[in-house]
């Protein structure tokens, strides 16, 4: 059945995709399923479809109409759609994301309902869990971004918020798996999320006396505060206070110390070490863009300024855009100021040979710049090279410092190289000392680093020697951390080594506590033979409360381990020695010293004579 | 401190000093007998102790008159005397003897300390039993 509406768009009654929109008050309604494309149907009520469709869009501001018809002819999601009437980015996030805010929310219930063969049902009330899995649409160039972001949190206790408003959608616990439908300009991310279980601690069992068989003891039980029952096998009849000192005893704090604190604060430096890693991978990932970007410079430039009035419209990329054709000015400035120098030079080696050497002096100074609608990069490069090259070696000295800059949406990095190089390599020989530096810090929406980094380098054929410090800072916001770690290095051949190793890092970890740790490794090895020396020293407070700091000691030869530690835990302070060892002066002991061994003569020694046949005493 | 040097009417080298008899060493002004064992112990530090213990089985033909000296370097730290007349004319007395000595004050290093017995019974020689024994023992600090 067909009628016409009264704005001229007819409608079929029982086959209605009814999309109402208010547009100037006015409530649109069509049929779909008359357009082409869009299904089977009567070809003159199509026609007539399509002209009122016609009349309608030339009522309508072309992007509006976009919307509409992206929703009604191609299905897609209203906010989605409407995120193009914007050419704000976070607004367009937002307004995309609304659409697929629709969460699901449920439990998990771990209670148990067991029916056993005898047809008996046994039922165990349990423990249940908020679960919840939300959907929302990000930015494609934000994937990256966002699955860092989601996987930065795993195995932690984390506040999810899928609307605040709704208990139920708000659960305290872990996401169970995520996964992001990469699409061109936007994406879809689908995230489950696990809560930690609602029960509360179950009550202790007590059973009456009265339901208990046998003959009830005196005072109703054995007494163990004072000593535990002799029979009891998992303290063998030990006294329970001995054993509670047993359990607080040097060697078992000591284990506690090697196998449960140490680690921990390595693990902390381990997690520290692994965010200045991806740190560093964003920096020069940001790095390798800058230097993408610079090598087609040439291009973008030219393009930017040919279409500069049509396509760059906003005021920022405007203002970008003066400064990049300044910026070409200064490059040509900059140009003049290079200078080169080459001569041949003949002289006289011998009575009957003429060489020559050839040698060259550069002076260069290049500065470029770039910046569109998305990013701005500048950079500056100031080298000075000389050469020589004669006949039976060539030099070569380089001083250079290189600093390049990187601002887009999202990020930024600074970076400034410094090097200087000298370098001699004859027909028999490669001389080589080297001196660089490198500064660099690199920010995003997650991370910031701040880095340093110096070495010296010495070499002469296959002996060498080199210094390094690198020094960095780091927080995602929620971990924080700084580290400097400096090495100094000797070589000769392969077997032939020395080197001092040194880490020095303060950690703030939401997972493992405030962390401070300082190491220092020195090793020599010849031909196999390997000395070391570790010095190591940490304090960690762990998210308990609990605070303990150590210092441990340890030489190795090759022949037997020596170690001292020294810590202070919740037990008090205590050291541990290991090795054949000696005091020079005096030892004062306030407290008890227990030994099962003692050295011979270390208390007393004796002498035993027997007389070995009677003799006989005259009188006087 | 050791018991007073005893001197008897009858003592044969009262106010003579000299060599006891049987080769005994001698200390100054006394006779210390017949030397039963002489030991030279190494003694590790100054402030540790000296302990001495010296046990000897006796007999005798008639009575039990006889002395024990322990001397540590000549200088008398310890002695015991027995006056014992029994009745008969053989009277075969026998008993053990035991002096203990607990010195302190030595300086480290060599010390001579010498077991002797002196017979005082005039009706004949005393016998002194295989396996009499003296131990000596420095008692360190740690063990005082």
């Amino acid at each position: 059945m067909m009628r016409r509406r009264p704005n001229g768009l007819t409608f079929r009654r029982d086959a209605r995709v009814a999309i109402v929109s208010r547009m100037g008050g006015k409530a649109l309604v069509m049929d779909l399923t008359r357009i082409p494309g869009a299904g089977q149907g009567n070809g003159w009520a199509e026609q007539e479809a399509l002209d009122d469709l016609k009349r309608i869009k030339s009522y309508i501001p072309a992007k509006y109409w976009a919307v509409f018809e992206n929703v009604c002819r191609f299905d897609e999601t209203a906010g989605f759609a409407g995120s193009a009437l914007t050419d704000c980015r976070n607004d367009q996030v937002a307004t995309a994301r609304v659409t697929e805010g629709s969460a699901t929310s449920g439990i998990t219930d771990y209670s148990r309902r067991e029916t056993d063969e005898f047809g008996e049902t046994m039922i165990v009330p349990r423990a249940w869990a908020k679960r919840m899995a939300g959907k929302a649409l990000i930015r494609t160039d934000a994937v990256d971004q966002v699955v860092g972001r989601i996987a930065a949190v795993r195995a932690v206790p984390s506040l999810w918020l899928g609307d605040a408003g709704l208990d139920s959608l708000i659960v305290y616990g872990f996401f169970k798996d995520f996964s992001v439908e990469v699409g061109e300009t936007l994406s879809k991310l689908t995230l489950s999320i696990e809560g930690f279980s609602e029960a509360k601690t179950p009550a202790p069992l007590t059973i009456p006396w009265e339901n208990v068989s046998g003959t009830k003891p005196t005072e109703n039980a054995d007494n163990t505060a004072e000593n535990t029952s002799k029979d009891t096998g998992a303290v063998a009849g030990v006294p329970a206070k001995q054993v509670i000192a047993d359990a607080v005893s040097v060697k078992q704090r000591s284990d506690i110390l090697e196998n449960i604190t140490i680690p921990a604060i390595n693990s902390a430096v381990a997690a520290a070490n692994a965010l200045i890693r991806t740190a560093e991978a964003k920096a020069d990932a940001a790095l390798a863009d800058l230097n993408a970007k610079l090598l087609a410079s040439g291009i973008v430039l030219d393009a930017a300024l040919a279409n500069a009035d049509s396509k760059l419209v906003e005021a920022r990329v405007t203002a970008d855009l003066a400064v990049s054709r300044a910026n070409n000015r200064i490059d040509a400035a900059m140009t003049d100021l290079n200078a080169e120098a080459k001569t041949w030079v003949p002289y006289s080696a011998g009575n009957d040979r003429t060489v020559t050497a050839s040698t060259r002096a550069l002076v260069s100074s290049t500065a470029t710049t770039l910046a569109d609608a998305d990013s701005a990069i500048g950079r500056r490069i100031d080298t000075i090279t000389t050469d020589y090259v004669g006949r039976d070696s060539a030099t070569n000295a380089r001083v250079d410092q290189t600093a390049s800059a990187l601002s887009e949406g999202d990020r930024a990095l600074g970076i400034r190289v410094d090097g200087v190089v000298a370098s001699l390599a004859t027909t028999d020989s490669a001389v080589r000392a080297e001196i660089g530096r490198v500064e660099r810090t690199s920010v995003d929406r997650d991370t910031a680093l701040g880095q340093r980094s110096d070495t010296i380098t010495a070499s002469l054929n296959d002996a060498r020697g080199r210094l390094s410090t690198v020094e960095m800072a780091v927080t995602d916001g929620r971990f924080a951390a700084a580290q400097r770690v400096s090495n100094l290095e000797a070589q000769v051949g392969a077997d032939l080594s020395a080197r001092i190793d040194q880490r020095a890092t303060a950690i703030v970890d939401p997972k493992i506590g405030v962390v401070t740790q300082s190491v220092t490794d020195l090793r020599s090895a010849y031909n196999g033979t390997v000395a070391t020396v570790q010095q190591q020293a940490g304090t960690l407070v762990d998210l308990a409360g609990k605070a303990t700091a150590y210092v441990r000691l340890l030489a190795d030869g090759g022949n037997g381990v020596a170690r001292l530690s020294l810590w202070s835990d919740q037990f008090g302070g205590a050291w541990e020695l290991i090795g054949d060892g000696r005091i020079g002066g005096n030892l004062v002991v306030d407290g008890t010293i227990t030994s099962t061994k003692m050295g011979a003569s270390s208390v007393q020694q004796a002498m035993f004579l027997t007389l070995p046949g009677s003799m006989s005493i005259p009188y006087g | 401190m050791a018991i007073p040097y005893p001197v008897y009417e009858d003592d044969p080298s009262t106010g003579g000093g000299g060599t006891g008899g049987g080769g005994g060493g001698s200390g100054g002004g006394y006779v210390i007998g017949t030397t039963i064992f002489q030991a030279t112990f190494n003694k590790a530090e100054a402030n540790s102790a000296l302990r001495i213990l010296a046990y000897a089985s006796l007999q005798s033909p008639d009575d039990l008159q006889f002395a024990g000296y322990i001397t540590i370097d000549g200088a008398l730290y310890q002695t015991g005397t027995v006056n014992i007349v029994l009745d008969l004319q053989r009277s075969s007395g026998a008993m053990p003897i035991t002096l203990p000595a607990f010195v302190t004050g030595l300086a480290a290093g060599n010390h001579t300390i010498i077991f002797s017995i002196r017979n005082l019974e005039p009706d004949g020689a005393l016998t002194v039993l295989a396996g009499s024994t003296m131990e000596i023992t420095e008692l360190k600090r740690a063990a005082v």
